[in-house]
């Protein structure tokens, strides 16, 4: 595969002394879509902007399509950008919005015509083609936004929060749009993001930035099962996930055992970290099973008791916060027969719970917390 | 029974509130007499003969000793309508014979040649004579012209330089920016006779003196720190990311500001625009200093012509202001729709 952007060692630090982006090293291949999320003054804008031109860069350098660009204007780097507010020219109508870039790049009128048609037709905006921005909706100007973009055929797309002004079904609407979109022309796609379902659901590859340093790079499942510390385990998905800050302890008898502050857990036959000690055990929402009455949901270890303090019904399933003794923990289930037993509990009720064995996750205890390699017991 | 008070307490607010009205609106008309007075005067001055408003009575006001209501209807009456243009006249002009001139005295390389003339051809006075005579009597229709160039030009000059001053202002940080800006502002408490001879020196050292582009220079120079002002407070109001996008669109910083970012001020542009050619129009000091020839005077200094110490001609006096309001007054309804026209909204997310 090409590597279409490549960025190597880059650095950028603002007015001499706020560093915001340290040392990142990318690589996007050709007709990929890379999300970079993180929580909001990470730097993610500030990375899309350098990869733009629109921002210098203090140290490192950027290729595109295997040309250093590093230094070059905006207009020389054959990218097109959505902006978060959209930035549609006001003085110009749809059609001369979307034709702006073709003609500074002198494109021929026919060509401009013909482009401005397919991306009209994609976007479904053939009607709006003689309004001004003022005069469309919010989504209706997002899909001008895109269609300008896309009218470029660009070698690279950078998407800055494009959905965040928009309203919830909007945005799940057009967020399908946009797979869509990415399915049809296979553009090559960085997309700024601090939604994680959107992360989720359009990444090829996902990047997880912190305070300006890459925490971690895969695939949505690669970062949702082995998240690589504890920064991206707690930002991937939600409800987030349940930390317990403890230590791995071997009984007398030969049995693993993790214990905290609020209780312990016997993980005897589960893949644990190989050394005794302090660690953070990760425990996603759906992990801890609240055990049904009968049928295969009433089977497991009763590993934990957990007192009912919120039901949270979202329909197809409950997200339960309840008390392990003063330790807040989030539950999550869609499985008909557990719900059925949350539904019917009432707060203060106490619910047995099974810790999913096969979905732990392991932290170093520092402040990193970079996540702990486990063997199987058998397989000692 | 009940509604009988009420009514009543309603009658007497209503009384209290007509009479409210009544005292507000007597206020409006007062100052709308004294503002509307002076402008009627004039157009009436403007259509009467120079002797009339000379020998008028209409100075002498108020009237010595008790003054009748009556009076003060037939002095502002007299003032603002010219009676005279209505009366028939008792002995027509027919018999005022054209003196012949000697065509010597007339020689064309004077500058003075037209008021020569005016003294010694005594056509047939109509109403609208001294519209009339502006033209052809004297080089009316020159200053005009001069005022235009020069004012267009210091306006058009004026707000560029303002604008991309203004931009740099808005957009960019540079060493110095707060103290520029500041020094920008406490020129505009100089009082403007105070640089007279600097600026005269100036354009004088650049070999401008008695030229339109000396005195242009000097005007669109000294309105720069106000439009610099009124531009740069507008342009900060213009979102960023409308540049950043025509940029990655393909323009150049320079293109960026040309396409997108000055085409969105124009409500901007043009308060800038009017107050320099405005106060270009209407200057008086700058021209007096820098313009010598007759013929490269702007209006301001062509018009004192008419009123002179000992031959006050208030009528032409009158009728070149009438003329030259009308300029300024379209050029203000041209400019209405730019100075009220919201057009940056809906561009990026409100
Ligand atoms: N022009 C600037 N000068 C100085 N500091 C800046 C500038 N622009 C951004 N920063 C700082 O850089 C950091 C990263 O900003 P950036 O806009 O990249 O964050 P972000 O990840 O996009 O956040 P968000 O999700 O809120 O958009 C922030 O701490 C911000 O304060
Ligand atoms: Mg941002």
């Amino acid at each position: 595969m090409d590597v279409q952007l490549e960025i190597k060692n880059l650095e950028k630090t603002y007015d001499k002394k706020v560093k915001v982006l340290k040392d990142i090293n990318l690589q996007v291949d050709k007709e990929e879509f890379l999300v970079l999320v993180g929580p909001s003054g990470c730097g993610k804008s500030t990375l899309l902007r350098t990869i733009a031109g629109l921002e210098s860069v203090t140290d490192g350098c950027i290729e595109i399509a295997g040309r250093d660009v590093t230094n070059a204007p905006p207009a020389d780097r054959d990218i097109a950008m959505v902006f978060q507010d959209y930035a549609l020219y006001p003085h110009m109508t749809v059609r001369e919005n979307l034709a702006f870039g073709l003609k500074m790049r002198k494109t021929p009128k026919e060509q401009i015509t013909a482009e401005i048609n397919r991306a009209a037709k994609m976007l479904d905006i053939e009607h709006l083609l003689d309004r001004r921005p003022a005069q469309l909706s919010g989504g209706q100007r997002q899909r001008v936004a895109i269609g300008r973009a896309i009218v470029r055929r660009a070698k690279l797309f950078l998407f800055d929060e494009p959905l965040s002004n928009l309203d919830a079904k909007l945005r799940s609407q057009t967020r399908i749009e946009l797979a869509d979109l990415h399915q049809k022309i296979h553009a090559t796609s960085v997309y700024v993001t601090h939604d994680q379902v959107e992360a989720m659901t359009l990444a090829d590859r996902i990047v997880v930035l912190n305070g300006g340093d890459i925490q971690q790079i895969g695939s949505p499942m690669e970062l949702y099962q082995t998240p690589g510390n504890k920064f991206v385990a707690s930002f991937i998905g939600s409800p987030n996930m349940n930390f317990f800050d403890g230590a791995l302890e071997t009984k007398t008898d030969g049995r693993r055992v993790f214990s905290f502050a609020e209780g312990e857990f016997d993980f005897t036959n589960a893949p644990l970290p190989k050394n005794d000690g302090p660690c953070t055990l990760g425990l996603r929402p759906e992990s801890i099973k609240v055990l049904a009455k009968k049928g295969r949901e009433a089977e497991g270890p009763v590993d934990v008791k957990v007192k009912v303090a919120l039901l949270e019904p979202h329909g197809h399933e409950n997200h339960l916060v309840g008390l392990i003794e003063s330790k807040q923990v989030i539950v999550r289930s869609a499985n008909p027969h557990r719900l059925a037993v949350m539904n019917s509990s009432k707060k203060g009720d106490v619910l047995e719970a099974s810790v999913d064995r096969s979905a732990l996750h392991w932290f170093a205890a520092d402040e990193l917390g970079e996540r702990l390699e486990t063997v199987h017991p058998t397989l000692n | 029974m009940l509604l009988l008070p009420r009514g009543f307490s309603m009658s007497k607010s209503l009384s209290k509130r007509f009479l409210q009205l009544s005292v507000i609106h007597l206020l409006l008309t007062a100052a709308c007499i004294t503002a509307i007075f002076p402008v009627a005067r004039v157009v009436s001055i403007s259509f009467r003969n120079t002797d009339t408003v000379a020998t008028s009575d209409a100075f002498n006001f108020p009237p010595r000793g008790e003054a009748t209501f009556g009076d003060y209807v037939e002095f502002f009456s007299q003032a603002v309508i010219p009676y005279e243009l209505f009366e028939v006249k008792e002995t027509p002009d027919t018999t005022v014979t054209v003196v012949e001139e000697d065509p010597i005295l007339v020689d064309p390389d004077d500058p003075f040649a037209s008021l020569d003339e005016l003294d010694a051809v005594d056509a047939p006075r109509k109403w609208y004579s001294n519209y009339t005579d502006l033209f052809t009597k004297h080089l009316f229709a020159q200053w005009i012209y001069n005022s235009l160039v020069i004012s267009f030009s210091a306006a058009f000059i004026g707000v560029f330089l303002a604008a991309t001053a203004a931009y740099a202002f808005a957009r960019f940080s540079f060493p110095g920016k707060k103290l520029a800006g500041g020094f920008l502002f406490t020129t505009q408490m100089i009082p403007a006779p105070m640089m007279i001879i600097p600026v005269y020196l100036v354009v004088k050292s650049l070999n401008l003196g008695n030229t339109y582009a000396g005195l242009v220079l000097a005007m669109s120079v000294t309105t720069l720190p106000f439009s610099i002002m009124v531009l740069k407070g507008y342009f900060e109001t213009v979102p960023k990311s409308l540049e950043d996008a025509a940029r990655v669109d393909g323009c150049s910083p320079i293109s960026a500001f040309f396409r997108i970012l000055l085409p969105l001020s124009t409500p901007a542009l043009a308060i800038a625009f009017l107050f320099s050619f405005t106060s270009a129009w209407t200057d008086f000091l700058l021209a007096s200093t820098l313009i010598d020839d007759v013929e490269l005077r702007p209006w301001t200094l062509g018009i004192m012509e008419f009123s002179g110490n000992f031959d006050a001609r208030w009528g032409l006096f009158a009728a070149g202001s009438v003329v030259i309001a009308i300029p300024s007054m379209m050029l203000f309804l041209y400019s209405a729709k730019y100075v009220v026209s919201g057009l940056t909204l809906g561009g990026v997310k409100g």
